[in-house]
């Protein structure tokens, strides 16, 4: 599932581990290139964190819901990555 | 020349806004209440992101070796020079001999001290007594205006109201957003009662006290978000900006930013209520609290250069 994990993160979570070299390759492939509203990632064995800021989204778009914009974003990067969510 | 700390109170560290990379090894995980840190900046004439000194509980003490305007922000904490009385969200300029010290608060838990033109260390940000803070003097030509200013009277007799402010720090009540793998129950129980502060692990996280949660642990390891609100021993515990990079306590929500500033805040005994809210009510309440932190500053800005009219009159 993924969700926003209060107003600055967005969270993919599964109750499966996620192998180890799959979240290696994922923080490489975050690392290497730049990314419009996705600052930071931070990954645990069930989890894949993005922070992103809400107000730049906000600012861009003139919305209050930047949610749907921040996590089209996250889906890219995965499909990018070859990560099925 | 630089500004020395006589006594370093109970933790007192030089801050950035927000995390940032050292390579001195120094830990930068930005400041807790981010809105007195870039109050305090403000005001001083400094970019908003110009590092502070972030003093927690007990603040530090500190002698002047040149004239030096600084304003202080956060936790109200009432500061003596020379029998002056030194107050939060003023401006001051203090001269070479002068030391500042801290006396009672009557409410609040850190209190953020900005230096027009900036401030560096060179070895650890975390300051202890006898260590030297270095002044940038990176002065811009509105330092120079606020510095002629000040030379005339050492203080300005206007800052940022106490009622100004009362809307973001005086309220009891945080809004936690909810997860969707959490039933609904854990948040009726969540909101029904009333916690206290225990305790603060510094700067890693709060410890609440208050009507247990039973909440099952599904074994998920959850990274550690500023804000996210954990299961512990059926209590919840607040994480903070130096809270650890990943745990397998069961994550119940996360507490918005717009509401991190006064949780900063808060110290022992403090009381602490949830509201429950969706992520979609949490941004148009971030959209608001924005829009009200952009008009504070204008307001800043507007009196500043109303002064700085006067002088020149």
């Amino acid at each position: 599932m993924i969700f926003a994990n209060g107003d600055c993160y967005i969270t993919y979570q599964q109750g499966d581990l996620i192998d180890k070299n799959v979240r290696r390759d994922i923080e490489k492939g975050f690392m290497e290139k730049a990314h419009q509203y996705l600052d930071e990632l931070m990954t645990t064995e069930h989890t894949l964190t993005f922070k992103y800021s809400p107000i730049k989204v906000m600012e861009s778009h003139n919305t209050i819901e930047p949610f749907d914009l921040a996590v089209d974003e996250v889906r890219r990067f995965l499909t990018r990555m070859e990560f099925s969510i | 020349m630089s500004l020395i700390v006589q006594d370093s109170g109970l933790l007192t560290l030089m801050q950035t806004l927000d995390p940032t990379d050292s390579s001195a090894g120094n830990e930068y995980n930005g400041a807790c209440d981010r809105l007195a840190h870039q109050l305090a900046n403000r005001l001083v004439g400094n970019d908003v992101a110009e590092p502070t000194i972030e003093m927690t509980l007990q603040p530090a003490t500190f002698k002047f070796t040149e004239p030096t305007i600084i304003a202080l922000s956060g936790a109200d904490f009432k500061g003596i020079c020379r029998e002056r009385e030194i107050f939060t969200n003023r401006i001051y300029l203090f001269d070479r001999g002068d030391e500042l010290v801290f006396e009672s608060k009557s409410r609040g838990n850190r209190l953020y001290m900005a230096v027009a033109g900036g401030i560096e260390v060179e070895g650890s940000n975390v300051l202890q007594s006898g260590d030297e803070v270095t002044m940038r003097r990176n002065y811009t030509a509105h330092h120079d205006e606020i510095f002629n200013m000040m030379k005339r009277r050492s203080k300005v007799n206007w800052g940022v109201d106490t009622y100004a402010l009362v809307e973001v720090y005086l309220s009891d009540t945080y809004h936690l957003v909810k997860r969707p793998d959490v039933p609904e129950e854990i948040y009726d129980a969540l909101e029904s009662g009333e916690y206290t502060v225990r305790n603060e692990k510094n700067r890693v996280a709060l410890y609440i006290r208050g009507p247990e949660i039973d909440f099952e642990n599904a074994g998920v390891e959850h990274a550690g978000v500023k804000g996210g609100v954990h299961i512990a021993d059926n209590q919840p515990v607040l994480a903070l900006n130096d809270f650890n990079k990943h745990t397998t306590a069961p994550q119940v929500g996360t507490i918005p930013s717009y509401h991190m500033h006064k949780l900063a805040q808060k110290s022992a005994d403090s009381k602490i209520h949830f509201k429950c809210i969706d992520a979609a009510d949490a941004h148009a309440n971030l959209y608001a609290h924005h829009l009200w932190v952009k008009s504070l500053f204008k307001a800043i800005d507007y009196k500043l250069s109303k002064e700085l009219v006067k002088e020149k009159m």
